[in-house]
């Protein structure tokens, strides 16, 4: 049974790279700007569209796949932000306001993005080739997937990009900035509208990627949007709001709970371990595990 | 949500629909509501090819008592509330004797109450409750006679202990109840019995379980199809070369037949009607609707295909010995002395008679014996696939 768990746990963790990045797009928008885009779910399921029909229809090398798969989710992010959240900026009259009726526009963006692609795409779950072998290393008798290993240490990689970037650079310090005191950034002319247009395609080309990666796991299908949505939130709310690596310790996370209990339990009571967990975590530390008072070392916490 | 939101957004006739014709005192309307998207929407479009080619054979042979048959479906979008929508705007729109109620359970329960409120003659190849609606009639196996073929399939493949692995929705999860509270009966041992989000996913885990518990053979269950080559890919990542895996005839569509990696094709197979052996061959009304299905484009699953086509075939059936296309009586008593009957070859694709009685509307145990098969991997040709027959004895 150790056997098992351990393999569950890690096609949990490999998962739950998926679910990280997800929950990392979703902290990136949240802090710049206090909205929360769903449609992070559905540019996932775009992604794995994009590998099936470049990558294993068509026969375009990897790298320009991902290339493709970058700049046409920063796309959709960045039409996202200019159709559900710009509208409503201008006349939203603070920040809560605008985090209310961004909810229900971006909600109806990721309806109708979902069903573009269904439309598009059809209601198949097509296989998808894996970019890595198949078969992989062993260690202590556990075979350890390859393609877990490319996905864990590519989002491994993002999340020190990101950490290093928003800490050390003058890019990071702009967006740390917007999001301590957005009047003072904008008067400081700092372009809040440029910081959060970023945001919102940088989360874009992330959901995107992460399709890419987890296309030969979960195959080309439109059916996991819900999931994917729901559980990279849960991801962000256990992760901490605010932290980037919070963020992906929450998609480990809840990468695990989804597939170790799977072992024991029926997988119709996954969602509930998984959502019940996100509720404990929330009591015992409202801001989740690694979230602090100030997003990204600032002073204020933005919230929900 | 998401159900509710499109189909509040979805045209007031369900969705995509169509016709092949207007209907007039010439013709005989015959209904059907679909999945032809969600969920189940590529068992919509094998049913839809079906029931399409089996017309065109039908009507090109001068139809029913001098009329032409007319097709008219709805899409139910794989949801049970559209399939009721869908079921009550056909019968208004155009008024049918008989109706096709579509391939799953959750469909047919939400499209059956309608007809039997409009006593229209429905054909399911779902489940019904036996005795609670009159004008309905199974057109494919019930679950403890797919389990049974299921357990004869294994025992042919040598295997006495076996792993079940089952996705958390599967519809037929009556089929796994069935095998597993049966499974002494037929000489088998359930050795782990696990279950599986919806979809393709990692069954490293549950293979690994199986393989613990000595496990010769792997019994898999998905609504979702391709889910089997998620699963046969984590199978070779394994290198577990010893254990056979048997799949149901809803995995039979050539993406997964065409797709199972080639170092674990030996371990596959599919245990499913015997139609996909030689689908042309069992009658000249058979190599017809298969040239009918081949003309339409290539064959995607000729079993589904074929037993929606048999829902016509028991309302033409039913129609010339009545010698009425509207009287329903004398329809369903036609369909209901089919026990005593004896129905000419070649009358139907899938089965030699249903067998109903007035108390019995499902198909009987003695339509089973020699129905099935075991498939193998690979391309089909017309729809034909390699493999060989089983016989299965009655549950």
């Amino acid at each position: 049974m150790l056997r098992e768990g351990l393999l569950a746990a890690e096609a949990g963790i490999g998962i739950g790279a998926l679910y990280g990045l997800v929950a990392l797009g979703y902290t990136l928008i949240l802090a710049s700007c206090g909205v929360f885009n769903l449609v992070q779910g559905a540019l996932v399921v775009a992604g794995s569209m994009v590998m099936l029909g470049l990558w294993q229809i068509l026969g375009w090398p990897i790298l320009a796949v991902a290339a493709v798969a970058l700049l046409g989710g920063a796309i959709v992010g960045l039409v996202t932000y200019l159709i559900s959240v710009l509208p409503l900026a201008r006349f939203s009259r603070g920040s809560d306001a605008l985090t209310e009726g961004t909810l229900v526009t971006t909600f109806a963006v990721w309806l109708i993005l979902g069903t573009i692609i269904t439309l598009t795409f059809g209601n198949a779950t097509v296989a998808v080739n894996s970019y890595v072998p198949v078969s992989g290393i062993s260690i202590g008798g556990i075979p350890i997937q390859p393609i877990y290993i490319v996905m864990v240490g590519i989002t491994l990689v993002i999340i020190g990009l990101f950490e290093f970037g928003v800490r050390r650079t003058s890019i990071g310090l702009v967006l740390r900035a917007t999001v301590e005191d957005t009047e003072g950034a904008r008067l400081a002319g700092v372009s809040v509208t440029r910081v959060v247009m970023v945001s919102f395609a940088t989360a874009g080309a992330l959901a995107a990627i992460a399709g890419i990666l987890i296309a030969p796991v979960t195959f080309a299908s439109p059916y996991p949007n819900s999931d994917l949505a729901f559980y990279g939130f849960a991801a962000m709310a256990i992760g901490g709001f605010g932290s980037f690596t919070g963020a992906i310790v929450g998609g480990f996370i809840v990468g695990i709970l989804t597939n170790v209990p799977a072992l024991w339990v029926n997988s119709n009571y996954m969602s509930l371990i998984v959502y019940g967990a996100m509720l404990l975590v929330l009591w015992v530390r409202p801001a989740g595990l690694f979230g602090v008072a100030g997003s990204f070392g600032s002073a204020k916490l933005r919230e929900l | 949500m998401t159900a509710l939101l499109a189909a509040a957004c979805s045209s007031p006739s369900g969705g995509s629909g169509g016709s092949s014709g207007n209907g007039s005192s010439a013709s005989i309307n015959f209904d059907a509501v679909v999945d032809l998207t969600g969920a189940y929407g590529q068992y919509g479009e094998y049913d839809l090819a079906g029931l399409k080619a089996d017309i065109a054979v039908i009507n090109d042979h001068g139809g029913v008592l001098g009329k032409k048959l007319e097709l008219h479906y709805l899409d139910d979008q794989s949801e049970a509330s559209q399939a009721y929508l869908d079921a009550e705007q056909l019968l208004s729109q155009y008024p049918a004797t008989f109706l096709d109620a579509g391939t799953v359970t959750p469909t047919c329960d939400a499209i059956l109450p309608v007809t039997t409120r409009d006593k229209v003659i429905s054909f399911c190849s779902g489940s019904f409750p036996p005795g609670k609606y009159p004008y309905a009639f199974g057109v494919a196996p019930d679950p403890s006679q797919m389990a049974a073929s299921e357990a004869e399939a294994l025992k042919d493949l040598g295997a006495t202990k076996v792993a079940l692995i089952t996705d958390a929705e599967a519809g037929d999860t009556a089929v796994i109840a069935d095998v597993v509270s049966d499974a002494s009966h037929y000489g088998l041992k359930v050795v782990s019995d696990a279950t599986t989000p919806v979809g393709p996913t990692d069954y490293v885990a549950q293979l690994q379980q199986a393989k613990s518990d000595d496990a010769q053979a792997i019994l898999l269950h998905s609504v979702v199809p391709t889910s089997v080559i998620a699963l046969m890919r984590d199978l070779e990542t394994l290198n577990w070369t010893n254990v056979k895996v048997l799949v149901n005839d809803e995995s039979v569509g050539t993406d997964v037949m065409e797709n199972i990696p080639a170092a674990v094709s030996d371990q596959f197979n599919v245990v499913a009607p015997r139609i996909y052996l030689h689908p042309k061959q069992s009658s000249p009304f058979a190599s017809e609707f298969v040239d009918q299905l081949a003309a339409e484009g290539p064959i995607a699953d000729v079993g589904i295909s074929a037993y929606h086509a048999d829902a016509i075939n028991l309302a033409v059936y039913a129609m010339k010995t009545a010698k009425t296309t509207s009287n329903l009586n004398a329809l369903v008593n036609a369909l209901t002395s089919t026990h005593s009957a004896t129905i000419p070859a070649g009358t139907l694709l899938d089965f030699d008679n249903p067998e109903y009685s007035p108390s019995e509307h499902v198909l009987p145990n003695s339509a089973f014996t020699d129905y099935w098969c075991i498939l193998r991997p690979g391309t089909p040709v017309q729809g034909e696939y390699q493999g060989e027959t089983i016989t299965v004895e009655a549950p």
